[in-house]
């Protein structure tokens, strides 16, 4: 069981990155790989958020049956998410106001995003059991922690001043993420998700 | 009619920069996955563009109306539930237009519920501004995002099949549905927004939009 987990939490990083493989998540990577202190806790909390998510999917599957629950899929997998911030969101709020005040942008983005709310999904494309999902959810975490790590070095080098102004910056990075992530294409040859 | 003028040309100016100068996917960065991951065909684009729009204008009219009376950490929980309640109409209405693209399209449509540009102007944009901003601000992002991944998936379609709207007779390579090539075409496509952004400062007609988000 641990084997599996560790197994999926590599697949996570590399052939089956939800990031790099299948595009997802990469708006709030540039965003936190803009203020370098803000990548572990968001890291972090993209980790918590996505165990609690694949959670939410395990929980919901009995009642998303059918061609019904095909079409309410989507927003009860985004409600859940919505509802697990609200409730870590009061919670620091009430009893950890100075940590959650330091930390109130990075908890609302890394709960309420692609990444988080994809992991329900993720878990039906590839049939994943309890301890694959764990591994799943972790590797995904330290996916979105070295890929914001990456870009945070790359920031300076996109916005090198003898590169022409109109690259400079966003366009730049961009092509640079393209670039990794056709790194990762070379791992599964071709459309994961 | 003086402030009427004002007024319209404020609007216009909202729109005008949600759909061009400061365009969500191209300068703020966002709603990366939907361009990257699903816009690899013109019917896709047209799909997801739709999506947008339709979930766009109630979320963020219901933020406006709404978001005020909420207290500042509850909104963002309250911007997701709206975007994913107003989600359920705009997926009906694209069902029915185009049933067989919105099925190939799985999971990427479904995420449209919690797209970033979406979620985005009904947390911070929407409850700050009034009513007749927030609707241009919806309608210049649905102009921008629907440019953006039209855009995006006429070149890559272009390049693999060789046509447009599924119309081709073999295209010059494979690949361009993967994310990589979205992504690369985004960023020249962010490039051609920023030099357009440029040459407007440079006549000194307004300062550059500058990095947004």
């Amino acid at each position: 069981m641990f084997a599996r987990m560790l197994t999926t939490a590599l697949l996570a990083m590399t052939a089956e990155s939800l990031l790099f493989s299948g595009g997802a998540g990469f708006s709030r990577v540039l965003r936190a790989a803009r203020r370098p202190r803000s990548i572990l806790p968001y890291s972090l909390f993209v980790t918590l958020f996505s165990l609690g998510s694949a959670g939410a999917g395990v929980l919901l599957k009995p009642h998303l049956a059918g061609d019904r629950g095909e079409f309410l899929r989507p927003a009860a997998y985004a409600a859940a998410a919505a509802l697990m911030y609200l409730a870590a969101a009061w919670l620091l709020h009430r009893f950890a106001p100075a940590f959650y005040g330091r930390n109130e942008g990075p908890l609302a983005l890394s709960a309420l995003n692609t990444v988080v709310v994809a992991m329900p999904w993720v878990q039906r494309i590839f049939g994943f059991g309890l301890s694959q999902t764990v591994g799943y959810a972790l590797g995904t975490g330290v996916s979105f922690f070295l890929a914001s790590l990456v870009l945070s070095r790359a920031g300076k080098t996109c916005s090198n001043p003898d590169m022409p102004e109109a690259f400079s910056g966003l366009p730049a990075e961009l092509i640079y993420v393209g670039i990794l992530s056709l790194a990762f294409t070379g791992f599964t040859g071709g459309r994961v998700f | 009619m003086n402030r009427d003028r004002l007024h319209l040309r404020e609007t216009g100016a909202i729109f005008r920069n949600g759909a061009f100068f400061r365009n969500p996917v191209l300068v703020g960065a966002l709603g990366l996955y939907p361009a990257a991951a699903g816009a690899f065909g013109l019917k896709n684009a047209a799909v997801l563009a739709l999506l947008f729009a339709l979930t766009a204008f109630p979320s963020q009219i219901l933020m406006c109306l709404f978001g005020m009376f909420l207290p500042k950490w509850a909104r963002p929980a309250a911007a997701l539930l709206a975007t994913a309640a107003c989600f359920l109409p705009a997926s009906a209405a694209a069902r029915a237009l185009m049933p067989r693209t919105v099925a190939g399209l799985g999971l990427t449509a479904g995420l449209t519920a919690c797209n970033s540009v979406l979620y985005s102007r009904a947390a911070e944009y929407a409850p700050e501004h009034i009513l007749p901003a927030v609707v241009a601000d919806a309608a210049g992002c649905s102009v921008g995002f629907a440019g953006a991944v039209c855009a995006v998936a006429s070149l890559r379609e272009l390049w693999t099949a060789g046509g447009l709207f599924g119309m081709g007779s073999g295209g010059a390579g494979a690949g361009g549905d993967l994310p990589f090539a979205g992504f690369v075409l985004m960023g020249f496509l962010a490039a051609a927004v920023r030099w357009a952004d440029i040459r407007r400062s440079r006549r000194g007609v307004l300062p550059p939009s500058g990095r947004a988000g």
